[in-house]
């Protein structure tokens, strides 16, 4: 999955899209271009939901003794 | 002198605990020197406590209060008095955490770290789960077990620290402040498993209460204990009764996710196919319209409406050329009126010389010849005298 990835981006920017579409008042080539967009992003949270692996990283406070 | 260097020097007064309750408290606003007297039923005993010490203090000493403390005694040469320093000092029979924890958090409250209104929302959809907690605990299995089943796509971020003893309290202080330095997580849970008062003390600590208060992530306390509340829990956004439930909290269900995003993909998909039946539709309807059923009628319109225009043009060509037309001939017949002809008609004659009009006598001389020309003919004449009329 992309470092950059958000989900809650990525699922509020599909829920903006579905809201466009179902109001229905953007030129036809507009719509096609979105819901391109929407199913792209709906496939890559398709995918973060069910990418299994759960990834655990640990930060130490020794670190940013360091660090500081 | 010697009496002081006495009780100085004497072992059983350098340091001993004493117990007793206070009273004639002052506490010496600038200095921060704390003067009081210890007394029981039978003795009294004045004391004081340096600022320095008791700056160290975990509670406020309150007239009345029963107290244990540690001290020295001394002679106060000025007074001449025998008096007690005071090195610590801890609240006697109610306990001295629970006292100091009172204290602290009515203290918290008042600068208002524990308002609802200051707790953060937490997000709807989390990547990254901070956790501030024991690397060896059951709580950190806790939690991620309930992550793993509720969304294994949720990165956990772990800070590893102690959770009782010592250094417990400045190390969950220190781990807020790093996770709210490096922003990275988007929720923290901060708990450990459950325990006794004492253990659960780094959790009501002052310095953490701030971090958490400052911290600009939101932070879920889960503390395992159900009855009293640790001042942890009570600055933290959310307050979960156990790690797991934290965990619980913190983690949206993976399946309600699902649910959500095919929802939206149907929506998406039908408002599409409904719009691409509408525009069908639309279509339809214009095939359908007369022009486009027959081109040729459209033809036949701009040809109609062409020859329309054709005749006007006409007509107004005529109109024009006929108002020139009558124009024309009223200029001629004026004309007319004025032609030299006309005028040799009534009577007067022209007269020209070797073709050329003559216009005054002095044109002319005996002998030449000359045509008069009249209205219905010439006469060719020879000049036999020449008349000019007198200008006078």
């Amino acid at each position: 999955m992309d470092s950059s990835f958000n989900y809650e981006k990525s699922i509020t920017r599909l829920e903006e899209i579905v809201g466009l579409l179902e109001g229905g008042e953007l030129p036809l080539e507009e719509s096609m271009k979105l819901l391109e967009e929407g199913t792209r992003l709906s496939a890559v949270c398709y995918e973060a939901l069910n990418s299994a692996e759960q990834r655990l990283t640990t930060i130490s406070l020794t670190d940013s003794d360091k660090e500081d | 002198m010697y009496v002081r260097m006495l009780i100085e020097s004497d072992k059983h007064l350098r340091s001993f605990w004493l117990q007793g309750e206070i009273s004639n408290l002052t506490v010496h606003s600038r200095s921060g020197h704390i003067y009081l007297t210890l007394k029981d039923e039978k003795a009294a005993v004045k004391a004081v406590m340096f600022a320095n010490s008791a700056r160290m203090l975990k509670f406020s000493p309150k007239e009345g209060m029963k107290v244990l403390v540690r001290a020295r005694a001394t002679l106060y040469d000025a007074a001449g008095s025998f008096q007690l320093y005071v090195e610590d000092m801890q609240p006697y029979g109610a306990g001295a955490l629970s006292i100091a924890f009172e204290q602290l958090k009515n203290k918290l409250r008042l600068e208002g770290l524990f308002d609802e209104s200051h707790k953060k929302p937490l997000p709807d959809y989390p990547r990254r789960i901070g956790v501030i907690t024991s690397p060896t605990g059951a709580a950190l299995q806790d939690i991620l077990r309930i992550l793993k089943r509720r969304c294994p796509a949720l990165e956990v971020v772990l800070c590893p620290v102690l959770v009782q003893g010592e250094n417990a309290a400045a190390q969950l202080t220190a781990a807020v402040r790093l996770f709210d330095k490096r922003q990275c997580a988007d929720v923290i849970i901060i708990g450990r498993g459950g325990g006794s008062a004492e253990d659960l003390s780094a959790f009501n600590d002052e310095s953490l209460a701030r971090a958490i208060y400052a911290c600009s992530i939101p932070v879920v306390s889960a503390v395992g204990h159900e009855t009293d509340f640790t001042i942890c829990d009570l600055v933290a956004d959310v307050r979960a009764s156990t790690p797991s439930a934290g965990a619980e909290i913190v983690s949206p269900d993976k399946d309600m996710m699902l649910e959500h995003l095919q929802r939206c993909h149907k929506r998406m998909i039908s408002a599409v196919a409904a719009r691409i039946a509408m525009e069908k539709l639309r279509l339809s309807a214009l095939r359908a319209s007369a022009v486009m059923r027959s081109p040729k009628e459209l033809v036949h319109i701009r040809r109609m409406r062409l020859d329309s225009l054709y005749d006007r043009l006409k007509n107004s060509g005529r109109g024009c050329i006929d108002r020139e037309r009558a124009r024309l001939g009223s200029l001629s017949a004026g004309l007319d009126a004025l032609s030299p002809l006309k005028v040799l008609a009534r009577g007067y004659a022209a007269v020209k010389k070797n073709g050329f009009l003559v216009r005054s006598v002095k044109e002319v001389q005996r002998d030449d010849r000359i045509e008069i020309i009249m209205g219905d003919g010439s006469l060719d004449c020879a000049v036999c005298a020449r008349r000019e009329k007198d200008n006078g």
